[in-house]
């Protein structure tokens, strides 16, 4: 099965690369903004009562023309989306279900292994450019801790995890690459302003509507904000699970 | 003889179409048997479902013993299998895309390999994606038996090949068989190559086996005899001979299709006053559409 993860890592190759040199631009743009000023992000920090850690991330990503869904936000949305659908859509491009089908793998290790490599160039995507959080800590003078780094780009590890699965089953179900991308990234999208407007209407029940869905994907302010712990990993997880088993089983039941 | 693939009572529907209707044959080990059949006669179904890519309705399937119930995996690690719609992975090379089947199958027999490749005239070097339609289908050979598989399983393995290239995957397969022991069973829909080269033949049509065994018994048993009479004779007292499938006169004689033993046939016909006769041989060929004309 090794054969099959290096080849689906040198299959994303090019969404991991594409989508790291955008990511880079913005991590240099909020790195040397920070790096030149840290005193305010310390500051402002302490005032809310969050980490740098947390602090820079959300600036960070949060930086671009859209609030929660600019900058590297979008880049990761998109990446997640062309992961997702990649990962069966290309055998249905290329035709080829039924030769790596009747190899002797089972379809569950197949799909194991694939999915894995997809996390793997996520985790790549998400994680190394945010690398940039303890480098501006060294130079700030600050000390690093690893579990408020985690704590910091996890959730949005889990969101986007949840989208790439969501993408995985739309692409599983319509069979064309596509139109998979386009729900996969419209779902989201929709999902996010709809709740956005809807929290403005009805503010009493914002932190219901927004606790289950805007912030699940978009907003990092979970940890600090409302101390909701564990929701959003559990969320974010639970979605991924599910339309991964609902996508397993579609494939495990497809005939080719 | 022991059997490599064994099918018994297989039924597959296509929501309400009945694809296959209990169809029953074995492949014994070590022997070529052709799968033949007009198109739609179910013989992509068939090979489908023994590779779990389609699942069947009901009946039973046995590869090596092992039946053969939707996705299992470990059966496959005997069987070499090119798809009728076969298709590899455009971005790779031939070497890669044999060394990706290498991971899959733990070895792969690199002399074998570049043997068929110099047969074939083929750079392995090459991505899949410059390979033109008959080479895709040669590397497709090529992985098949790159692994050395104790079981080979072809959808219309030479449709594609100019005849040079059919004539040398011919050879190949035959060779397969005869040095290493391995059982091909492979489905064609040209007869003449068909014959070349296989012990046992598998026709199907409709959903329906015509025949399955020894190619040689059929050709044995399944004969054209033109006969005359020394008196007129009645078609209806030729039709009700044992083994005389079908009559037809002509001018002074009667073409009359057998199944079964001529010789007895004959001892019959003397009855009638039997004054010359003339065995036909069918070639595959003519077997073929003998038996599925009389069918229809």
């Amino acid at each position: 099965m090794k054969t099959l993860f290096k080849k689906e890592l040198l299959d994303n190759k090019w969404v991991v690369l594409i989508s790291l040199v955008f990511i880079l631009l913005f991590t240099i743009f909020t790195a040397s903004y920070f790096m030149h000023n840290p005193d305010p992000i310390i500051e402002n920090a302490k005032l809310t009562n969050r980490t740098i850690d947390t602090m820079l991330f959300n600036s960070w990503y949060m930086s671009g023309v859209f609030t929660g869904l600019g900058g590297p936000g979008l880049i990761f949305l998109i990446s997640a989306a062309f992961l997702g659908t990649a990962i069966f859509g290309k055998e249905k491009q290329n035709n080829s279900f039924n030769f790596l089908f009747t190899r002797p793998a089972s379809r569950l290790k197949i799909f194991l292994v694939k999915i894995l490599a997809a996390i793997l160039a996520m985790v790549i995507i998400i994680f190394l450019p945010a690398i940039f959080i303890p480098i501006f800590k060294i130079i700030a003078n600050q000390s690093i801790s690893f579990l408020s780094f985690f704590i910091a780009v996890l959730p949005v590890f889990f969101g986007y995890l949840a989208i790439f699965s969501l993408s995985l089953l739309a692409s599983v179900i319509t069979n064309f690459r596509r139109w998979a991308i386009i729900i996969a990234l419209f779902i989201p999208m929709v999902w996010n302003y709809s709740f956005i407007a809807l929290t403005a209407v009805v503010e009493d029940s914002q932190k219901v509507l927004r606790f289950i869905f805007d912030r699940i994907f978009f907003n990092l302010n979970w940890y600090t904000d409302y101390q909701i712990g564990y929701i959003p990993f559990v969320v974010g997880i639970g979605i991924a699970i599910v339309c991964c088993s609902l996508s397993y089983l579609i494939i495990k039941k497809k005939e080719y | 003889m022991e059997s490599a693939i064994q099918v018994i009572d297989l039924r597959k529907f296509y929501k309400t179409f009945e694809a296959l209707k209990k169809i029953t044959f074995d492949v014994k080990k070590g022997s070529i048997t052709g799968f033949i059949g007009r198109n739609g006669a179910g013989k992509t179904t068939t090979i489908k479902i023994l590779m779990g890519l389609l699942y069947k309705d009901s009946g039973r399937v046995y590869i090596n013993g092992l039946e053969v119930e939707g996705d299992t995996h470990r059966i496959r690690s005997h069987i070499g299998f090119m798809p009728e719609d076969f298709s590899l992975y455009p971005q790779m090379s031939g070497w890669q895309i044999l060394n990706f089947n290498k991971g899959f199958f733990g070895n792969i027999n690199i002399k074998k390999i570049k043997k068929y490749a110099e047969a074939f005239e083929l750079d392995l070097n090459k991505k899949i994606s410059a390979l033109s339609k008959g080479m895709r289908q040669m590397l497709s050979i090529i992985v098949a038996v790159s692994t050395d598989p104790g079981i080979l399983i072809l959808d219309e393995p030479a449709s594609g090949l100019d005849p040079v290239m059919r004539h040398a995957a011919l050879e190949l397969l035959s060779e397969e068989c005869s040095e290493d022991g391995a059982t091909v069973f492979y489905s064609s829909h040209i007869l003449e190559d068909v014959e070349k080269i296989v012990d046992s033949v598998v026709m199907i049509d409709q959903g329906n086996i015509l025949f399955s065994g020894n190619l040689d018994d059929l050709k044995e048993r399944r004969k054209k005899i033109i006969v005359t009479f020394k008196t007129n004779i009645q078609e209806q007292m030729l039709n009700q001979i044992k083994g005389v499938v079908r009559v037809e006169k002509n001018l002074n004689s009667y073409v009359l299709d057998t199944f079964g033993d001529t010789p007895e046939i004959l001892n019959e016909l003397k009855n009638f006053g039997l004054k010359s006769y003339e065995v036909i041989h069918l070639n595959l060929d003519n077997l073929f559409i003998e038996t599925v004309g009389r069918v229809n």
